[in-house]
């Protein structure tokens, strides 16, 4: 399974940034520093669901937040420390 | 001249070297490092075996899907947490699941009653542990490479990694497990209190906790504390059949208890319902700036008491309710300036339920704040409204002034 490039990556985070916050442009030289520790809970629990989807997990905390600068920073920390769980799980719905 | 039969002879002979020719690499130079996970349904610690960048010059990165498809086999390799001095076991391989990342092999292990003690080495730093393998462990590049890590050199790196955790982050991934409760929700302790009661006379105690689950996210928990001073202010023993998603994997919590003392002075029965959100904006002061507009974090709580028993003739017999509201705002003004507004609202009813408007409390900050360019200060002002939560006297206030913070520079 190939790695997740750092397009599909920034467009996960992306979207876990819109259950949080409103904006208009790009969202990659924004900062934490005004998050409610709800805020970082919500964002990095719709990051991890995310890359669940598509196999993929990596290490998240509200404390691990602090330590980027940015949401750039966060992109390539992820994109360096994706970590594949294996094909994900198929669920069927009967209907 | 090569004819068509030497060159077949030749691939004849070469193909066990081409076939088994795949180079194998000892790794000799890598990092072992620990960290939490806190995000929904994944709580846990992550032990990360980070190799040495000098193993992927080449470019060429671990294989995740043949790693997966290794794990699946009886060849691969079994992991355990032993203690240093005594080899002996305290966490299996059935709580560690290996995992790739592009350039280490992550462990990953829940947080449960086999990995407490685990949590409890990271904590304190007192006992010393290794990482141990059964036998290499092999893997693949996406070249074909393949890298060999020794049981011998992983407890050797492992031992002298001096791993451990803030209190910070144990205080994060002890919360997000549901607080104390689950890790450590059934406990007994006993011993001799020196000098804690009101009377500051000595005591003998006994605490205890149980806590069980009686369906998934529903506890029930028993617990207390037994002195030998029948009229010690702590004596008192707690039943609460009813505690809803104290693992917080969704925004709602509610615990229902019973609590009396020891000498049955005070009896009472009280409940806690807890719901937090995310709200959509409802406002935009930005006028087209890019700028991030965080969405305002709203709790609603509701608690109830009730005293069946009581010395207080105030209390006796009588409910009291308290809703109330918390707010978190940030908003964004313009390119550079931003309004934060935190506010509580709280109102205690009177006896019998009566909400009394003089009961009403809103309590709160609203600060105005701008970001000077270059200089990493803030020129803010800022409103506190309300009253002291301990001596409720209004303390409306209004600062103006200028932060710089020196350790902002980028």
């Amino acid at each position: 399974m190939a790695w997740l490039k750092r397009d599909e990556i920034k467009s996960i985070v992306g979207k876990s940034l819109k259950e949080v916050a409103d904006f208009n442009g790009d969202f990659e030289v924004f900062d934490f520093s005004k998050f409610h520790d709800y805020h970082k809970q919500v964002f990095i629990n719709t990051i991890a669901a995310e890359l669940a989807k598509k196999g993929f997990s990596v290490t998240l905390s509200r404390e691990k937040l602090k330590t980027f600068n940015n949401i750039k920073a966060l992109i390539d920390y992820i994109v360096a420390n994706q970590v594949y769980d294996g094909p994900p799980e198929v669920k069927i719905l009967l209907s | 001249m090569l004819t068509k039969k030497m060159f077949l002879l030749f691939l004849f002979l070469a193909a066990p070297i081409i076939s088994y020719g795949q180079p194998v690499v000892e790794v000799k130079y890598f990092t072992v490092t620990v960290d939490i996970n806190t995000t929904v349904d994944n709580i846990g610690l992550r032990f990360d075996i980070v190799f040495d960048s000098t193993y992927f010059t080449k470019g060429y990165v671990i294989d995740n899907e043949a790693f997966i498809k290794n794990i699946k086999s009886d060849a691969f390799p079994r992991f355990e947490f032993r203690d240093s001095p005594t080899d002996n076991t305290f966490l299996s391989s059935n709580s560690i699941e290996p995992r790739p990342g592009k350039r280490f092999i992550q462990l990953k292990i829940s947080l449960s009653g086999e990995s407490k003690s685990l949590l409890e080495a990271l904590k304190s730093g007192a006992r010393p542990f290794y990482i141990y393998l059964d036998k290499p462990l092999l893997v693949d590049l996406e070249d074909g490479t393949r890298l060999s890590l020794s049981p011998e050199r992983l407890k050797e790196v492992s031992s002298s990694a001096k791993l451990s955790l803030s209190e910070r982050q144990i205080d994060e991934i002890v919360d997000a497990r549901g607080g104390y409760y689950k890790l450590y929700g059934t406990k007994i302790d006993a011993g001799w209190q020196i000098g804690k009661t009101d009377s500051s006379a000595n005591a003998g105690y006994l605490s205890f906790n149980f806590l069980g689950e009686l369906f998934p996210d529903y506890l029930a928990e028993l617990g207390g504390v037994i002195s030998t001073r029948a009229n010690d202010i702590a004596a008192q023993f707690t039943v609460s059949p009813l505690i809803y998603n104290v693992l917080k994997s969704t925004p709602i919590f509610l615990k229902g208890t019973y609590q009396v003392k020891q000498d049955g002075s005070e009896e009472r029965v009280f409940g806690s319902l807890l719901y937090q959100t995310i709200t959509p904006n409802f406002i935009n002061l930005t006028q087209g700036f890019n700028r991030l507009r965080l969405k305002p974090v709203v709790k609603v709580g509701f608690n109830w008491y009730y005293y069946t028993k009581s010395n207080d003739s105030l209390v006796l017999m009588k409910s009291f309710a308290e809703p109330y509201l918390d707010i978190y705002y940030y908003i964004p003004v313009l390119e550079r300036y931003s309004i934060l507004f935190e506010g509580s609202f709280f109102w205690r009813s009177d006896k019998d339920f009566n909400f009394i408007r003089k009961n009403a409390r809103l309590t709160g900050d609203i600060s105005l704040n701008y970001d000077i360019p270059g200089a990493d200060s803030k020129v803010m002002a800022k409103y506190s409204f309300g009253e002291n939560s301990l001596t409720l006297q209004k303390d409306n206030k209004l600062v103006i002034g200028v932060l710089i913070d020196c350790f902002e520079r980028k």
